[in-house]
C-alpha cells in the first residue's frame, strides 16, 4: 500500500511505494561479480562545470576488518592504464573511517587533475564534529556491526552533490538528511585536461570499477553489501530536497519528488537491474543479485 | 618518496608530518608508510609503489581482507593525517 503525504516543497504529492527489494553485491572480488553500465547515451558524463546529484541507499554489509577502500558507485572512463581517468566516485576508506569522493580526470601517477575531499567519522571535535553527529557511529568505524543512524531495514541514504563551480568546495554529502558538513579537502587541483561529455563512462555499483587491465573489484569481505534505489539528477539538490527524498526513512518514489524535472537516471531494483529512469539498465553479474530488503 | 614496512614501535618514533600514508596490518603488528624520510630500522623497503603495491597482493592475508591488495592510486591519495589515524 502507498502511503501519500504531501510535500512541503511544491504542490507535487509525494509517494513512498511497497519497496521489497534491492541489490545485493556479492562479496568475491572479480569483474565477473561487477553490477555496472555502459553509458553510450553521454546521459551522465558531468564535467567538472556541471552540477549534479547522486544518491542511493546501502546497507553496510562488511566487516570492521577488511581494511580496504569499499567503492559504493564509481564511473570512469573504461579500458584505461590508470584508474583515475575521468571518473566521479564516492567511496569509503574503511582503514581510516572516512568517506571519500572524487571527481576529475588524472591520466597518469604524476598529474594532479582532480578535486576529492573526505569526511572523518569518529572524531567528535572540529570540523568533524558535524559528520560524527550525523552519521551517529560514535567512535566505532562503519560496517555491518554498526550501521550508525539508519531509515527503514537499516538502510543509510547518502546523496552526493556538486555544484556548478570547479572546486573541491562545490562538492557536498548527506548522511540521509542530515550535512556531513564540511569536507576536509585531500585534492584541489586543476584540471588541465577536462573531463569528457562524450566518454561512455562505465558505472559500476559496488566495486571500483570494471576496468581493463586492473581486474581490482572489490567490494569488501564479511557479508554482502545492499544497495538500493540508486537516483542521478543534473542539478544540485539543496538540503530540503534532499529531506523530501529521505522522506523520514522510507523510500520515496523519486519520480514523485519536487525536482522531479531532474531526475535523469532511477533505479529502484525491485525486480531486475532495469531503469525507471534512463535507457541504461545494470548489467547484474555472477552472484550479486537482487535481494528482499 | 619512501616506501618501508616498519614495526609498530618504530612507526612511533617517526616524524609524522613527514609521513604521507600509512595503513596498519590486519594484526595491527606493522605499518606500510610512504615517507619522505629515509628509514633504516625498517621490516622491508621497497623500490617504488608498485612493488610496494604488489607486495600487498602477494601477502594479501597479512594486509587486506577481502583477499585483493593495496592499490597504488590508495598509496597516492588516502592521506595519513597523524592527529586522527592512530
Amino acid at each position: 500500500m502507498s502511503n501519500i503525504v504531501i510535500n512541503p516543497y511544491s504542490f507535487i504529492t509525494s509517494v513512498s511505494f511497497a519497496d521489497s527489494n534491492a541489490i545485493s553485491k556479492s562479496i568475491t572480488t572479480g569483474t565477473a561479480q561487477a553490477i555496472y553500465f555502459t553509458d553510450s547515451a553521454d546521459t551522465f558524463n558531468f564535467i567538472e562545470s556541471e552540477a549534479w546529484t547522486i544518491s542511493f541507499w546501502v546497507k553496510a554489509g562488511w566487516s570492521s576488518s577488511l581494511n580496504t577502500n569499499i567503492h559504493f558507485i564509481i564511473g570512469q572512463e573504461p579500458s584505461t592504464a590508470y584508474q583515475l581517468s575521468d571518473l566521479i566516485r564516492i567511496y569509503y576508506n574503511e582503514s581510516n573511517n572516512r568517506l571519500y569522493t572524487t571527481y576529475g580526470n588524472k591520466t597518469t601517477s604524476s598529474n594532479a587533475k582532480q578535486k576529492q575531499v573526505f569526511w572523518l567519522f569518529h572524531a567528535n571535535y572540529g570540523t568533524y564534529a558535524t559528520a560524527y553527529a550525523a552519521s551517529g557511529l560514535g567512535t566505532t568505524y562503519w560496517s555491518a556491526a554498526n550501521r550508525g543512524n539508519v531509515g527503514d531495514n537499516n538502510f543509510t541514504m547518502i546523496t552526493l552533490t556538486k555544484a556548478t563551480a570547479d572546486a573541491a568546495s562545490s562538492l557536498k554529502i548527506y548522511w540521509n538528511a542530515a550535512t556531513l558538513g564540511t569536507p576536509t579537502t585531500s585534492k584541489n587541483e586543476t584540471l588541465a585536461v577536462g573531463m569528457s561529455a562524450t566518454q561512455n563512462r562505465l558505472w559500476s555499483l559496488g566495486s571500483n570499477g570494471v576496468h581493463t587491465g586492473n581486474d581490482q573489484i572489490k567490494v569488501g569481505n564479511s557479508a554482502e553489501t545492499v544497495y538500493n534505489d540508486l537516483s542521478i539528477w543534473n542539478v544540485e539538490l539543496t538540503s530540503g530536497e534532499v529531506s523530501e527524498l529521505y522522506n523520514s526513512g522510507t523510500r520515496l518514489d523519486a519520480e514523485t519528488h519536487s525536482a522531479e524535472s531532474n531526475l535523469i537516471g532511477y533505479w529502484k531494483f525491485e525486480s531486475d537491474g532495469s531503469a525507471t529512469v534512463s535507457s541504461h539498465d545494470f548489467t547484474i553479474a555472477g552472484d550479486s543479485n537482487i535481494a528482499s530488503v | 618518496m619512501n616506501y618501508y614496512i616498519i614495526t609498530e614501535e618504530v612507526f612511533d618514533t617517526l616524524t609524522k608530518e613527514n609521513i604521507s600514508y600509512m595503513l596498519k596490518n590486519l594484526d595491527d603488528t606493522q605499518r606500510l608508510i610512504a615517507t619522505t624520510d629515509m628509514v633504516s630500522n625498517r621490516v622491508r623497503k621497497f623500490n617504488n609503489i608498485d612493488t610496494c603495491s604488489n607486495y600487498t597482493f602477494t601477502n594479501h592475508s597479512d594486509w587486506v581482507g577481502d583477499g585483493t591488495g593495496v592499490e597504488t592510486w590508495e598509496i597516492e591519495e588516502i592521506e595519513y593525517i597523524s592527529e586522527v589515524d592512530d
